[in-house]
């Protein structure tokens, strides 16, 4: 079969001798070929690469509102979780263990005058927001009760709808690849693109100079449309990264599905956010920290602050004045002793 | 370009988020999660380092195919050139503290695991481009 295009034709072989030396073949290709063929190729990914960005954005259902109860649940936790964390240990230890205290204890306790604990308070508060919030559906779905059952028994998290938006994605970009690869395959046919600048196995043949016909001695790195499309697809992603400034289509739907289904938050995978209970949880479990097993970096803020000359053994004369404290009696040390002294009162 | 690395070291950060779900009869020893660790400096910091593998990754695809290169020659460029920019990112941007910076303990996993495979199809695809535009027509 002849050659669809005569372009090809202005290619030149330097061994006209011996076929079978393939790798010392160079064609020279036509630099309308470059012009016509491969930067229209290039524009034409970008653009549509750029479509589709724009269009997801477009069609990205909303942020799901989430409901004031699970907001001041959540915030709760992440405060839980300072203290519980590394940062706990920037306060003074009777700080901490007052709000260890004030946050989890239980009703009745003696410790603490019998007040409940803030952690307790507000999943109580949760408890009857959510029982309001339910009897107010409740009425208001009055006579549409048979939907109940249904939507009962369905599993938490593995909302449908959900499910489809993240399917609908994959979807939207196998679509799209596909028509783009078969257009671009039918467009494009019978040219000899680019040179891929390595070698490549004769076992590439098939794949990467599909559409090229009875060029059997061609060499392997001579490559049709359809690679360079492939090229191209791959290539681009680090170029749109750059040029959207935020994380890619693909990328974004998949943080979504995992958000879904719960997994960075660290729960169960498809368990829903049950606002009272992991509260009541966190009070427990802060209820059983020991003060004793952290480290506090306040304690070690003048030992850091002073680094060598933090004196050794001189804390048994503590309170008979700062220049006895630290041995020294330079200006500079008293500056830094009075220092330490205002942090440590704040 | 931003300083890519927001004060995420552990010693000045004063707001660590912590992981959310951690077991509390675990830090009995209290050393393991007594790190403060800001999630967002965090992201931030990976975000800007995959801008600049990125780019660099685009630039070095140019430079090899502006040069000429083919084959292992090629490979080399550009297993160097990321090198290289990965150590630079060490040096000058992070002095030098992998792990403050990224939690990353493995020099290895840093300079040459990390992002290679997105950066080598960019590399790819420009150096392919570059060196057909510059030599093939």
């Amino acid at each position: 079969m002849p050659l669809p295009h005569s372009n090809m034709a202005s290619s030149s072989i330097s061994s006209p001798s011996d076929p079978l030396v393939r790798t010392t073949q160079t064609l020279l290709l036509d630099s309308q070929i470059r012009d016509w063929v491969v930067l229209p190729l290039l524009v034409i990914m970008i653009a549509a690469g750029l479509l589709r960005t724009y269009v997801g954005r477009l069609l990205r259902p909303p942020p799901k509102p989430i409901s004031h109860i699970d907001a001041r649940a959540k915030s709760a936790l992440l405060r839980i979780s300072r203290l519980r964390g590394g940062s706990g240990g920037y306060i003074s230890k009777n700080h901490w263990e007052a709000r260890r205290l004030a946050w989890s204890t239980r009703e009745g306790s003696s410790s603490n005058n019998n007040t409940t604990g803030w952690l307790r308070q507000e999943a109580a508060l949760a408890e009857s927001e959510k029982k309001a919030l339910d009897a107010l559906q409740k009425t208001e779905n009055g006579g549409s009760n048979a939907n109940d059952p249904l939507t009962a028994a369905m599993l938490p998290g593995m909302d449908p709808s959900t499910m489809m938006d993240g399917m609908k994605g994959n979807m939207a970009a196998m679509v799209q690849n596909m028509v783009m690869m078969q257009g671009i395959s039918h467009f494009f046919r019978g040219f000899v693109l680019v040179k891929v600048p390595f070698p490549l196995t004769r076992g590439f043949k098939q794949m990467f100079q599909r559409g090229l016909f009875d060029l059997t001695t061609l060499d392997t790195s001579y490559v049709s449309s359809v690679s360079w499309y492939f090229l191209v697809m791959f290539g681009l992603r680090a170029f749109f990264r750059l040029a959207m400034g935020e994380p890619l289509q693909e990328e974004v739907e998949g943080n979504e599905l995992q958000k879904e289904l719960g997994l960075d938050y660290g729960g169960p995978p498809g368990g829903q956010f049950d606002a009272p209970k992991v509260l009541i949880t966190e009070a427990d479990n802060l209820e059983l920290m020991n003060v004793r097993s952290r480290r506090f970096k306040l304690e070690d803020a003048e030992k850091k602050l002073l680094g060598k000359r933090y004196p050794k053994k001189k804390k048994i004369m503590k309170g008979s004045g700062e220049d006895v404290l630290f041995g020294l009696s330079s200006g500079k040390n008293k500056a830094l002793s009075s220092s330490i002294r205002n942090k440590k009162k704040d | 370009m931003i300083d890519p690395m927001a004060d995420i070291d552990g010693t000045t950060s004063g707001s660590g988020g912590g992981a959310m779900a951690m077991d509390p009869s675990t830090n009995a020893d209290g050393e393991h999660n007594q790190e403060v660790f800001d999630i967002n400096a965090h992201r931030i910091n990976m975000k800007k380092m995959d801008y600049i593998r990125s780019f660099m990754g685009i630039v070095s695809g140019c430079v090899a195919g502006v040069l000429g290169l083919t084959g292992l020659s090629g490979l080399v460029c550009f297993l160097l050139l990321h090198i290289l920019v990965n150590l630079s990112l060490l040096f000058l941007k992070m002095n030098g503290d992998l792990h403050a910076y990224t939690r990353e303990k493995n020099l290895f996993v840093f300079l040459i695991a990390s992002d290679l495979q997105k950066c080598g199809m960019s590399f790819m695809l420009f150096w392919t481009l570059f060196y057909g535009l510059v030599y093939l027509f």
